[in-house]
Parts: C-alpha cells; sequence; structure tokens
C-alpha cells in the first residue's frame, strides 16, 4: 500500500471523516480519519501522509492553527481547508498560514478527487543543468522529499524528452545566460504552461534582465551555491499553487 | 449796504448822534443865556437826547440827563443870575424823564432777553432732537427740522416749499389713504385720531423707508396745526419681517426634522430586525451546512459503489443531490444576505455592473433582456454590492413573469446621481404589498424568505442611494435606484 496516496481528513464531526474517508477508500487512496488537531499531527508523524483535508471549526486547536503546525514540521505537505462558514476572514486567514486552498461545505467530492489525484503527478520534476554533481545534489535533496526527479545534464536531450508527466523545470543557467538562455526560450516554446525555476550562476538581476516573455512562467530566480531551503521553498511554492490550480473555483487569492 | 454798515458800527453811530445832539443843546443854552440874555429856552428839545440815550444805553443815559441839567443851571447862574428854581425844575423834569424811560426799557430788554433765551432753547431743541419734528397746517409742512430732512433725504428748505400733492405723496402710495385719513382728522381737531402709528414714505431717492409717527394736534399761528414725531424704524421693521420670515420657516424645519427623526427611527428599527433576522440566519445557515455536506457525502458514495443501481434507485439519488444543490443555494443566499460588510466604494462603469449582475443570474429563454445604458456612466460605489442588489432586482423581475416578457435595464445621468432602473412586464405589485415591499421577511412568494428587497434597500442606503418602486397590477413593476456619481462630502 505504500505506492498508494496517503490522505489524512480532519473533522471533528465524526460522520464528516466517516464518510469522506469511505469515499477516498472506494477511490483507492489511503484515507486516514483524524477528529482533533492533536491527533492529525500524530498521524501525520507516523503515516505516510501526501495531503492533508482538515475542518476550520473545531474545538480546541482549530484548522488554521494545525495548518501552521503543519507548516513548521513539514512545508511541502499541502494542507487543504474546509469550513460551513463562508467567512471571508477566515478563508484569509487560512490562506496566509499557507493553505492550498479554503472549500466551502457541502464539498464538491469531484473537485477534491481531481486535487488529490494531481497529489503525485505534480511531483514529477526535471532537472537541468551540465553540471552532473549539481544535478545529483538536487535530485538527491528533492527525492528525499518524494519528489520524482529526472535529471538531464544536455539540455537538447531533456528536450526531447520531455512529456505531460514533466510539471516543473529547475533549469540552470551559466553565467552570462549563454546555453541556458536558448534552453528556456525553448522551454517556453514547447512547454508553455509548466513552470521553470532558473537557478543562475552569477548573483542578482538574472530574472529580470530575460525578456518580458521569457520572464512569463518563470516562477523565481535561484542562486548558485544553491540552498536546500530555498530550493525547497521555491519548489514547494509551485507544487502547492499547481494544485490549487486544479481546483474549478479556487478561493486562494494571491 | 448801508443798513450793513450801521449794523456793524451801531456804537459809533449813537455816540456821533449824541454828541451832536448834546453839544447842540449846550451850544443853545450858552447862546440862549450869554448872548439873548434869556431864560426862554425851548427845552422839550433836550428830552430827544436824553431817552434816546436812556433807550440807548440804560442808566448811562442819566449821565446826558444829569449833564444836560447841570449846564442848563450853570449856564443861569453865570450868565443871568436869574432865579434859579425854574431850570432846577426843568432838571429834575430831565432826570425824570431819564428815570422813567430807563426803567421801561430795561424792563424791554428782559423782556426780550427771555424770548430771546427761550427761542435759543426751541431751536436746540428742534435741531439737536434725535427724531424728526415737523409741524403740518393745511397739508403742507410748515416746520421740518434736520432729523426729519434726514429722514425723508429733502433739504429743510425743499419740505417746506413743496406743495400739497408733493408733500402728500413722499407718503408711500399703500399707506396714504390712512395716513392722510389721519392728518384730516387732526387738523380739523376730531376726537379719536390715531396718535402713533408706523408708516412707508418714498425719499428724495427714491428709497422706501419705514417711518414710526406720533402726532397731535396743536394750535399754531392762531389755528389748528399737526405737530408730528418721526423715527426711522426700517432696520426694526426688517428685523421684525425676517423675524417672521424665521419663525415660519422655523415651523417648517421642527416639521421636517420630526419627519426626519421618524424615519430614521424606522430604517434603525428595520436595521435591527434586519441584524437579528442576519444573525439568526447566519448561524441556522452554518449549522445547516454541515449535515448537509455529510448527506452529499453519503449520497456520492452511494452513487459510487452502486453504479448498476435500478434506475428508480438513481433518480432517487439524483433527487436527493439536487435538493442539496438547492438547499446550500437556499444557504449561500441567506448568508450572503446575512453579511453585510462595511462597502469598499470605488468609481465603477454602470455598463459593468449590469452586465455583471446579468452574468450571475441570465435571463430564462421567454424573456428578451433590452439595455439603455449610455457607455459613458459610472458610479462611485463599491460593485460588489450594487451586483448584489441588481441581481436580486433581476432575480425578482425573472420571477414576476413566468410566462414570458420583457425586462428593460435603464440608466441616464441626474447630474449628482445615475437613475438606473429595472422594470418587467410582469404581475405588478398591489398597493398593500408596496407598502411593505422594502420590510424584512416580507413576501409575496409562496417561497423565500423576503430578505432581498430589504437587503438590497440597506445596501443601496449605506451607498449614498436610494431604492424604490413604482407597480401598476397587472402591467408590470419598475424598481429605480439611484447611485453617487462621485465620493459624499
Amino acid at each position: 500500500m505504500s505506492t498508494s496516496v496517503g490522505i489524512l481528513v480532519v473533522d471533528d464531526d465524526r460522520l464528516m471523516v466517516r464518510t469522506l474517508v469511505d469515499i477516498l477508500g472506494i477511490k483507492g487512496y489511503q484515507a486516514h480519519p483524524a477528529h482533533s488537531a492533536q491527533e492529525a499531527l500524530e498521524k501525520i508523524e507516523n503515516e505516510k501522509i501526501d495531503c492533508v483535508l482538515s475542518d476550520i471549526k473545531m474545538p480546541g486547536v482549530g484548522g488554521v492553527e494545525l495548518c501552521r503546525s503543519i507548516k513548521e514540521r513539514n512545508p511541502l505537505l499541502p494542507v487543504v481547508l474546509m469550513t460551513a462558514h463562508s467567512d471571508d476572514r477566515l478563508v484569509r486567514d487560512g490562506v496566509r498560514e499557507g493553505a492550498v486552498a479554503v472549500l466551502s461545505k457541502p464539498l464538491d467530492i469531484e473537485a477534491i478527487l481531481s486535487l488529490f489525484s494531481s497529489l503525485r503527478i505534480k511531483r514529477s520534476i526535471a532537472v537541468v543543468d551540465d553540471d552532473p554533481e549539481f544535478c545529483t545534489a538536487v535530485e538527491d535533496i528533492l527525492r528525499k522529499r518524494g519528489f520524482s526527479v529526472t535529471a538531464y545534464t544536455d539540455p537538447l536531450e531533456a528536450l526531447k524528452t520531455f512529456d505531460e508527466t514533466i510539471h516543473m523545470i529547475l533549469l540552470g543557467m551559466k553565467p552570462g545566460g549563454g546555453n541556458g538562455l536558448d534552453t528556456l526560450r525553448k522551454v517556453r516554446e514547447l512547454y508553455s504552461q509548466v513552470p521553470v525555476i532558473l537557478v543562475a550562476g552569477c548573483r542578482k538581476g538574472m530574472k529580470e534582465s530575460l525578456g518580458a516573455v521569457l520572464a512569463t512562467g518563470v516562477h523565481t530566480c535561484l542562486y548558485k551555491p544553491l540552498q536546500t531551503e530555498e530550493l525547497l521553498e521555491a519548489v514547494t511554492e509551485v507544487y502547492h499553487r499547481d494544485l490549487a490550480g486544479v481546483l474549478p473555483i479556487c478561493k486562494k487569492e494571491k | 449796504m448801508v443798513t450793513e454798515l450801521y449794523r456793524r458800527h451801531e456804537g459809533k453811530y449813537k455816540l456821533a448822534v449824541m454828541a451832536v445832539f448834546v453839544a447842540g443843546s449846550v451850544c443853545l443854552t450858552l447862546y440862549a443865556h450869554a448872548i439873548l440874555k434869556t431864560g426862554g429856552l425851548f427845552t422839550h428839545l433836550f428830552y430827544i437826547p436824553i431817552i434816546l440815550s436812556s433807550i440807548w444805553w440804560k442808566r448811562k443815559g442819566l449821565i446826558v440827563a444829569v449833564c444836560l441839567g447841570g449846564t442848563l443851571i450853570a449856564s443861569s447862574a453865570i450868565f443871568l443870575r436869574a432865579d434859579l428854581s425854574d431850570n432846577l425844575l426843568r432838571a429834575s423834569m430831565f432826570l425824570l424823564i431819564a428815570s422813567v424811560v430807563v426803567i421801561l426799557s430795561e424792563q424791554i430788554a428782559r423782556r426780550e432777553e427771555a424770548l430771546r433765551e427761550s427761542g435759543e432753547t426751541f431751536r436746540l431743541l428742534s435741531e439737536q432732537s434725535l427724531v424728526g419734528i415737523m409741524i403740518i397746517q393745511d397739508d403742507i409742512c410748515k416746520y421740518a427740522n434736520q432729523v426729519s430732512s434726514e429722514i425723508l433725504e429733502y433739504p429743510v428748505e425743499e419740505i417746506l416749499s413743496l406743495g400739497r400733492k408733493e408733500f402728500a405723496e413722499i407718503t408711500h402710495p399703500d399707506d396714504r389713504t390712512f395716513v392722510w385719513g389721519q392728518a384730516q382728522k387732526k387738523q380739523k381737531g376730531e376726537e379719536g385720531a390715531v396718535a402713533n402709528y408706523d408708516f412707508r414714505v418714498t425719499t428724495k431717492t427714491g428709497k422706501i423707508k419705514w417711518v414710526e409717527q406720533y402726532s397731535r394736534t396743536i394750535p399754531f399761528g392762531g389755528r389748528n396745526a399737526i405737530f408730528s414725531i418721526l423715527r426711522d424704524v426700517t432696520n426694526r421693521k426688517l428685523t421684525e419681517e425676517k423675524l417672521a420670515e424665521y419663525s415660519q420657516n422655523l415651523e417648517e424645519m421642527v416639521e421636517a426634522r420630526t419627519r426626519e427623526l421618524r424615519d430614521a427611527q424606522e430604517q434603525l428599527i428595520r436595521k435591527g430586525k434586519l441584524a437579528v433576522v442576519g444573525q439568526l440566519a447566519g448561524s441556522v445557515g452554518h449549522e445547516l451546512r454541515n449535515p448537509l455536506g455529510i448527506i452529499s457525502n453519503a449520497v456520492y458514495y452511494l452513487k459510487t459503489i452502486h453504479p448498476d443501481a435500478d434506475n428508480t434507485t438513481k433518480e432517487y439519488m439524483e433527487i436527493i443531490s439536487s435538493e442539496v444543490r438547492n438547499s446550500e443555494k437556499i444557504i449561500s443566499d441567506l448568508l450572503d444576505f446575512s453579511r453585510i460588510r462595511q462597502g469598499k466604494r470605488e468609481t465603477a462603469a454602470v455598463t459593468g455592473l449590469v452586465a455583471q449582475a446579468l452574468d450571475r443570474q441570465g435571463p430564462p429563454d421567454n424573456i428578451k433582456v433590452v439595455r439603455e445604458i449610455p457607455p459613458s456612466l459610472s458610479a462611485h460605489v463599491d460593485a460588489r454590492q450594487i451586483v448584489q442588489v441588481l441581481t436580486n432586482l433581476l432575480s425578482n423581475a425573472y420571477q414576476a413573469m413566468p410566462q414570458g416578457g420583457t425586462l428593460t435595464i435603464h440608466a441616464e445621468d441626474g447630474g449628482d446621481a445615475i437613475r438606473l432602473s429595472v422594470t418587467d412586464t410582469g404581475s405588478g405589485i398591489s398597493g398593500e404589498d408596496m407598502r411593505k415591499i422594502f420590510e424584512p421577511l416580507f413576501t409575496s412568494r409562496a417561497r423565500g424568505i423576503g430578505l432581498g428587497l430589504a437587503i438590497s434597500r440597506n445596501l443601496i442606503e449605506g451607498n449614498g442611494g436610494t431604492i424604490e418602486v413604482q407597480s401598476e397590477e397587472g402591467r408590470g413593476s419598475t424598481f429605480t435606484i439611484t447611485l453617487p456619481v462621485r465620493e459624499e462630502g
């Protein structure tokens, strides 16, 4: 069962948890019930969880606080909040604490299923850099966090083998652009929907120096030597934004 | 010229005349006594200088009498050496006459002085008076002081020279009959004339002034005349008029304020009612959403695990799903209504607002929508709130036309505000319903909670606008809202 996607459902309403867990179960997910924030945090420690679906209003620790605690321990883990209240303030709070989305009850099951189904898919990253050591290092970091990584040291080869399964590109840039810039241009032409994270050799002003057309779709620009925290933060942001994009009505206001 | 000269040198002339008379008398005496050696002198002539000097110089005139008497006695004693008794008698006559004249003339002088003094007092009183004084006889002004001339803006001489007609015309035409009627009575000395009244005059420069008059009949030159005191009360009259006007306005203001207060109170009650309804709706809505969520989850589960269920079961599943969705819709509306947030007002194009509302609340197939909105119009409002109101009006209009019809959205520039109306060709509203249509919890429909128009009114008023309805039963209704063009104040 280790290959199935793990979803944690948190709500103080036992029937709500039960019905959601059952639905997710028949849809092939490994659904874990939790009836309080404490229980949820314990389950996250002990089980393999890919996404948390939590109610906002619960006795004791609420969904927004739970979301904050999860972000402290595991920033990458997507949290989706749900609420019976259409209170703007709660929605804003949830988004600020890093929730992927805030959904209102009754839940649109189809929408939440499509989000869950893309949890794994959205984790495939292509790393393109002509430095094999850099590729290996990045691959290691991201694999540990559950991403599926394909590394390419040859940009041309990368462009040929890219397909629908790639959802994020980490593109290394030589000082002054050079090869990397051509690659970026081609990526933008061929895979305009795929978000790109640039990793530049020199510091500062890389993103700004790119043309406006090239810059669209470039999520952010990182600089070598690459800090693990910076990399993870950028990757997490792109990952969560992509997940939210799956939902038909996204309450996440950017 | 001559009189002028005389007046200036009166004293010297008198002295000269007296010197001639005295010298003549002395010469005459000496001539008669010394040359003619006769005592038969016509001494009556001597009375002329004695009386004159006594009149002119009062007691000093006695000196002339003494001198002449002395000269007569001395001369007769020196030149005639005759009996002096005759001349002594004459001299005493001189003194006696002089004394009598002095006494008389002194009395006359005192009387003159008193007269002069009283004349001066009168002149002072009249000229320095703070009120206008006039004496009118036979409809002509016989006397007018400086103040009355200032009031009427005619020089004193001109007032005195005015004829009857011209003088009467100074009185304002509207007051003339009364004023001159009273004047006639006083002129004739009749009883019952009004002593004190105000009237208007037209001054020489054409100004209209209010004067207050006190007048009564007095004897003047042996006949009746009118003694009249005038005071300019134009300012007082104006103040009085303003005061009257103000007290009139005050009544209206009090009425208006009372109306405002009553409206404000009604609005407070309405808002209070809405707030309570809103809170209740909010909490009930939230509480219902959880069970609804569970029902919808359960149905989803059942539908998923029984894909091969029989048609009736499938149909019933679908019924549950769709009713859950309906309930969810009602609750969403309720929550939207219960949550009146503080508006954020910005300039928004009216066409855009209407388009958004039509997007959210599209017309059924049998209803034709006509838009008459100039693209240049924009309003300073919270767009979301106005769209909510328009959506509500549209939904009401559609429901009023179940058999189809035409919905007209018309907008026009009303200066400070945009007038936007939504007209349907539906069933219309009865007069009784019209009065309560904006009340919370009022509804004419079988389904509905009756919050839509109440909320709409609150939202529109919160945006500085108004909402009103016109309707004819069987012909349709028009809801008109006004929206401010720019920020108030």
